[in-house]
């Protein structure tokens, strides 16, 4: 099935406490669509959030989100399908990624956990899908009439411990899925608004924010990033509906190909 | 208790635990047991200051002395801070297992309710040296603090022994300057607001312990 084009809406917004610690916003997102061998999209979705404890975290955060959906951008141009992407192959992309840290580092005389970060991917094609997941954040995605999380966060112990693409169980403690059906739309965030999207309880998606916030993404007549929707999100994260629950940096990317 | 997860229906945010561990052994008899007792409602009142604080801390005291729960884990509106008197002799390692348990058990709510929760303070205050065995509890702090379930503070007041603190708490233990329990109430607080708004992205900062003898 064809269907509508991906129409998106993603946005970045600094979090009090990084304000007031005079802390750039170190969470970072990434947006591109290749052509696979049929001349079929592939959208691809990537979203970090960096360590406040790391020195580098919001320049971590954007190698990252932007190192892998490259990775995936040439495996797509080279003719892989996403309906073939295994688990190996991401672990590659995931190693390649952190090279391209070690590069960084070493050029700035910097250490790879100055780049910590997480990272959580969404590679889409017509009937295929594959989800990515080092830490904490989650992806969402239509379930039903309702809706559901890829991956519940990676959270250790602690609210404010998580896993990083730079650390040594990164690869063995990655989420990796791969749906082959056509997945319609997605949500993908940081764990800045985690406890107002996710009911922890019962671990699950809460579904009156997704249905409120996709309709319009769905109306958008724009074609890939809608800029002016784009900058409409950034202004909601960055207003007292969230910030008064959170003082965290938080991103948030909506993309839909159904039409209302 | 039979109703006793209502708390997390009705406040399902993350929890910050701290436990305090208060001497009130005979020799805290005086202005120290006073001062103390200051420090407990101030403690209360800069909680109650921070709205996010009164929603995630959660408090429990213990006394030794014999030792006795007065307090167990609760959010600052509803924490009273109680009327301490001193007696008796300092049971400080029974005390110390006492309280473990109570982080334990608390530990195992969150988890059966879907709490998130942040590291556990321990926050031990003395005046002298344990009369009771100690080995088992600084066994059970130091396995606890390796494998980091919580973290143990030891803060000596006056003639208290600074050695015996040393092998218990894994930590350097600090030692108040005079009895400036309301200096060291207002620091745990604001360390407090700190460590339960911090998040992956944001360390907690923690001020620097100014009640601390130098």
């Amino acid at each position: 099935m064809s269907g509508a084009s991906w129409r998106v809406a993603m946005a970045s917004s600094i979090g009090q406490s990084h304000v007031a610690a005079a802390q750039p916003c170190q969470d970072a997102h990434f947006h591109l669509e290749a052509k696979d061998a049929d001349g079929r999209p592939v959208m691809v979705l990537t979203a970090a959030d960096g360590a406040g404890s790391a020195a580098l975290a919001e320049l971590g955060a954007s190698l990252a989100c932007e190192t892998f959906a490259r990775l995936v951008e040439a495996y797509v141009g080279k003719g892989g399908r996403v309906a073939a992407i295994e688990r190996s192959l991401v672990e590659r992309w995931i190693n390649g990624l952190v090279y391209r840290i070690e590069l960084d580092a070493k050029r700035s005389g910097a250490a790879v956990q100055d780049y910590s970060c997480t990272l959580l991917a969404a590679v889409i094609a017509d009937n295929s899908a594959v989800f990515v997941q080092i830490g904490d954040g989650a992806m969402v995605i239509p379930a039903g009439t309702g809706w559901r999380h890829v991956f519940w966060p990676q959270h250790g112990e602690f609210a404010n411990t998580t896993n990083f693409v730079t650390s040594e169980r990164a690869v063995p403690e990655m989420d990796f899925l791969r749906l082959d059906e056509a997945v319609q739309e997605i949500a993908v965030f940081t764990d800045g608004i985690e406890n107002l999207v996710l009911q922890k309880a019962s671990r699950t998606a809460h579904a009156p924010f997704f249905d409120s916030m996709f309709p319009p993404v769905r109306k958008s007549q724009a074609s890939g990033v809608d800029a002016e929707l784009s900058q409409a999100l950034d202004k909601y994260l960055s207003g007292p509906t969230i910030t008064s629950r959170t003082d965290d940096d938080k991103t948030l990317i909506l993309a839909s190909r159904r039409r209302s | 208790m039979v109703f006793g997860a209502s708390e997390f229906a009705d406040n399902p945010e993350p929890r910050c635990p701290c436990l305090l561990l208060l001497d009130t052994s005979g020799s805290m008899e005086g202005p120290a047991i006073e001062e103390l007792n200051n420090g407990l409602i101030l403690f209360k009142h800069e909680l109650c200051g921070d709205s996010l604080a009164m929603k995630r801390v959660e408090v429990a005291l213990v006394t030794f002395g014999p030792v006795r729960t007065l307090v167990d884990f609760q959010t600052p509106d509803a924490f009273q801070p109680p009327r301490l008197e001193a007696s008796g002799d300092t049971p400080m390692g029974a005390a110390i297992i006492a309280g473990l348990e109570m982080i334990r058990h608390r530990k195992t709510a969150y988890k059966a309710n879907g709490i998130s929760y942040y590291r556990p303070w321990v926050f031990l205050i003395t005046d002298g040296a344990p009369t009771d065995p100690w080995d088992r509890a600084a066994e059970m702090v130091r396995v606890g603090e390796e494998a980091k379930g919580f973290s143990f503070f030891a803060v000596g007041v006056d003639q208290a022994d600074m050695d015996v603190l040393s092998g218990i708490s894994v930590r350097e233990p600090l030692k108040l300057a005079g009895l400036r329990f309301s200096d060291l109430f207002a620091w745990l607080s604001s360390s407090l607001s700190n460590l339960s708004r911090s998040h992956v992205s944001r360390p907690p900062d923690l001020p620097p312990a100014w009640w601390a003898q130098r």
